[in-house]
């Protein structure tokens, strides 16, 4: 097998596991949640497999580097992260009822890996300027911080929807299958969480690529387009954590908040490559 | 009038005024990141047409981030930060230095959302065991009635209060690095053809002058590596470092490994050929007469029909002439003479060597196009205080995100039921981490026997 059919498989496995956390979700079969967590931790294994088998392939074809240096390679960690990042909530606040609306983003990522034909998906010679340990770093940093701002995303949907279909006061009745059990407050919480545990690695993602500029052409800071919608996502989200923190800004405003904020997010990742022009290769 | 009242200072100190700035920040930049940024007038015109680039002219969109508006907003950002740290950081000592003993027993004890243990064996005892217990280094308590009622304190992290700060000290250092290097250092180009130095650089920032570095720097050759498939693997220039002619300091640099040389970086950064010149690589081995090796070897730069002399082993030789097609490469016709033969002709490819034995020894020829090799020059002293900064932020988001100031207060008291353990928690945030840190406390409390109260 080569590493596309892992990937091909993972795909899949992330799509089984959205569908068993969406039917725990709905009739509260303790046996399909713990099903879908075996389900996660199964397409991790894959994912990282098909990770580690690219490198290997790239190892192979003698231009052997680590498989984070391309688009097509990047939305694969990105799926990983995802579903690391997740699992972890999932073991820290013990419930599995975010898993519908966090393992969505690790499949849409996959998939549009494994579907797109806008990227190249070949095993390609890394260019002088990309060989470099910073950048590694840089993409590392980068994609955990931009899976907690997906699962951060995916969460305020949920608070969303909750907060539209009961309005504050009312309490939860107890038997409405999907959205009971889970007070909104606390999918408020784990939201906001995950977007300061974002923020603190993009970061790290924006300091790393800075250093990594400044060992390769002198400069940490260009204002490039890449860089400054990585500065913008980065003023997006330290405006919603002031917002909240010294104006109180309620649930709902910090849901919207993290939607916009995972807006930039893509339109870093995706829009500038496909959309704008820029220094970052990752267009290949 | 206090500084409190000053219209200017609250209106600096204010974070309204912080979100608003921060708005502008990240809406404005997107204005640079669709207009491309520092091209010629006649790329505007072309491209918006007339109106549009005078419009871009005035605001100064085509040079947005480097504009007196863009750098304004920047400065507010920094003012604002300043004054909002200056007008809170007195509060934070005061919080954390608070009289933590000054609360109410009573009170703490009624309290429904404390929780409650209740133990057969007396007062004193049980202060005995949860010192063991909760195995605290610094666990203060104070007796408050002889025997039978104390109060128990103990706290974790105040400090990480100023977490905050620290992310904002951060950022103000990464623009003071940011100043410094903008304001004494540059950044400027050369190109260095192999076999030649240079003891300038030409300015990148408006003016394009030239830079005297101070030292002279050498480019021995200049190479490209390439992958099977044929891309570039890597670019590799080996420069030395020359002070009054002598040489300091030798390294070959690739594209993500420079060469510094008091405080000047030296980046690979492009290169060039040189048409009609050639680079050429001649080495002598001879035997000595105890039978061993000698080599020497030269780079020659030069150019076809010129005469080439290599003084110390008398030779000379020129390229007579390259390929037939007239574009400068091989094969090359070389004609070649030493002190013991008849002058000899041959041919020599590009990227290939040809030895030629003659009595004194067996000549290598290694001939390729001169090459120039593109070097980004940059001195940049705020660089350090940047890099600062920014660890300086990573570590102040850290104590901001994931550090709490914890305390927790437990009250001892003697009732007529039996030893009352009362445990009261404060954070000012993560609730959840407290709350877990309070469940670990109660079930040492049960582990000691000890019976949770129920209460209405
Ligand atoms: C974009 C750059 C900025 C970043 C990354 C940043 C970061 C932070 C962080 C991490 C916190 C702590 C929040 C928490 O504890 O949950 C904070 C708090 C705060 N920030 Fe900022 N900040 C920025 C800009 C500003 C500016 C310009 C002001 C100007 C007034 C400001 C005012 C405050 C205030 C008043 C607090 C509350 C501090 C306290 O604990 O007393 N921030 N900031």
């Amino acid at each position: 097998m080569d590493s596309s059919q892992f990937f091909g498989i993972t795909t899949f496995i992330y799509l089984g596991a959205v569908f068993c956390y969406v039917t725990f979700s709905l009739f509260r079969v303790r046996t399909v949640g713990a099903l879908a967590t075996v389900i996660t931790a199964i397409g991790i294994l894959f994912n990282l497999a098909g990770l580690g088998l690219r490198w290997i392939e790239s190892h192979k074809q003698g231009v052997g580097h680590i498989p984070l240096s391309n688009m097509y390679e990047s939305l694969v960690f990105f799926a990983l992260s995802i579903a690391v990042v997740y699992l972890v909530i999932e073991f820290i606040y013990k419930t599995r009822l975010l898993g519908s609306f966090a393992m969505p983003f690790a499949f849409l990522a996959m998939a549009y890996a494994a579907l797109s034909t806008e990227f190249s998906k070949d095993i390609k010679p890394l260019l002088p300027a990309l060989q470099s340990n910073w950048l590694t770093a840089h993409v590392i940093t980068c994609f955990i911080g931009y899976a907690a701002f997906a699962i951060s995303c995916g969460l305020s949907i949920f608070y969303l929807v909750v907060s539209f279909k009961y309005s504050e006061k009312s309490k939860l009745p107890n038997n409405d299958g999907f959205l009971s059990s889970l007070p909104s407050e606390k999918i408020a919480e784990v939201s906001y969480k995950m977007m300061i545990f974002g923020f603190l690695w993009l970061s790290a993602g924006i300091i790393t690529g800075a250093v990594w500029a400044n060992s390769a052409w002198g400069t940490y800071w260009s204002w490039d387009p890449k860089e400054t919608w990585s500065l913008i996502t980065w003023f997006v989200y330290a405006f919603a954590l002031h917002a909240k923190y010294t104006r109180n800004w309620d649930g709902s405003r910090m849901a919207w908040m993290s939607i916009l904020g995972f807006i930039s997010v893509i339109f870093t990742y995706y829009g500038v490559n496909f959309l704008l022009s820029g220094l970052h290769s990752y267009g290949g | 009038m206090t500084l409190q009242e000053n219209q200017l200072w609250r209106f600096f100190t204010s974070v309204q005024l912080a979100l608003i700035i921060i708005a502008s920040l990240a809406i404005t930049s997107i204005i640079g990141t669709i207009i491309p940024q520092g091209e010629s007038i006649n790329f505007y015109l072309e491209r918006y047409g007339a109106r549009s680039t005078v419009f871009f002219e005035i605001l100064a969109l085509n040079e947005m981030y480097g504009s007196f508006w863009f750098r304004t907003l920047l400065f507010l950002f920094c003012l604002n930060l300043i004054a909002c740290s200056i007008n809170r950081l007195p509060s934070i000592p005061k919080i954390i230095n608070k009289d933590n003993w000054d609360i109410n027993f009573a009170s703490l004890t009624q309290a429904k959302e404390n929780s409650q243990f209740i133990s057969d064996q007396s007062s004193t005892h049980v202060i005995n065991e949860l010192k063991n217990a909760l195995k605290l280094k610094v666990l203060d308590i104070k007796e408050l009635k002889a025997g039978t009622r104390f109060l128990v304190f103990f706290e974790k992290h105040a400090w990480s209060r100023y977490g905050a700060y620290i992310v904002h000290l951060s950022i103000l250092v990464i623009f003071f690095g940011g100043v410094v290097g903008s304001l004494f250092g540059f950044k400027a180009f050369v190109m260095v053809p192999e076999g030649e130095s240079t003891s300038i650089a030409y300015s990148q920032e408006g003016s394009r002058e030239a830079l005297p570095l101070g030292f002279e720097v050498f480019c021995e050759t200049f190479a490209i590596e390439y992958y099977k498939n044929g891309t570039p693997k890597e670019y590799k220039s080996d420069l030395s470092v020359l002070e009054q002619g002598q040489e300091i300091k030798k390294k070959r640099i690739t594209v993500n490994n420079p060469l510094t040389h008091r405080g000047i970086t030296f980046y690979q950064s492009s290169y060039q050929q040189i048409p009609g010149e050639y680079s050429l690589y001649l080495s002598l081995n001879q035997s000595v007469s105890t039978g061993s090796q000698s080599s020497i070897n030269k780079t020659f730069s030069t150019k076809i029909k010129k005469l080439n002399q290599w003084g110390e082993v008398k030779a000379e030789f020129r390229i007579v002439a390259a390929s037939k097609d007239g574009h400068g490469h091989g094969p090359y016709e070389i004609w070649f003479d030493d002190q013991d033969d008849n002058p000899i002709t041959f041919v020599v490819n590009d990227n290939q060597t040809v030895e030629v034995k003659r009595e004194s020894g067996t000549y290598s020829f290694a001939m390729k196009q001169r090459f120039a090799t593109g070097l980004q020059v940059a001195k940049d002293p705020g660089v350090w205080l940047v890099y600062i900064g920014c660890t300086l932020m990573l570590l102040g988001l850290y104590v901001s995100f994931f550090m709490s100031h914890r305390k927790v207060w437990i009250a001892v008291d003697q009732t007529k039921e039996g030893t009352l353990v009362t445990i009261k928690g404060k954070t000012n945030k993560n609730k959840d981490g407290l709350m877990r840190y309070q469940n670990k406390i109660e079930s040492t409390l049960i582990d000691l026997e000890m019976k949770p109260v129920r209460r209405a």
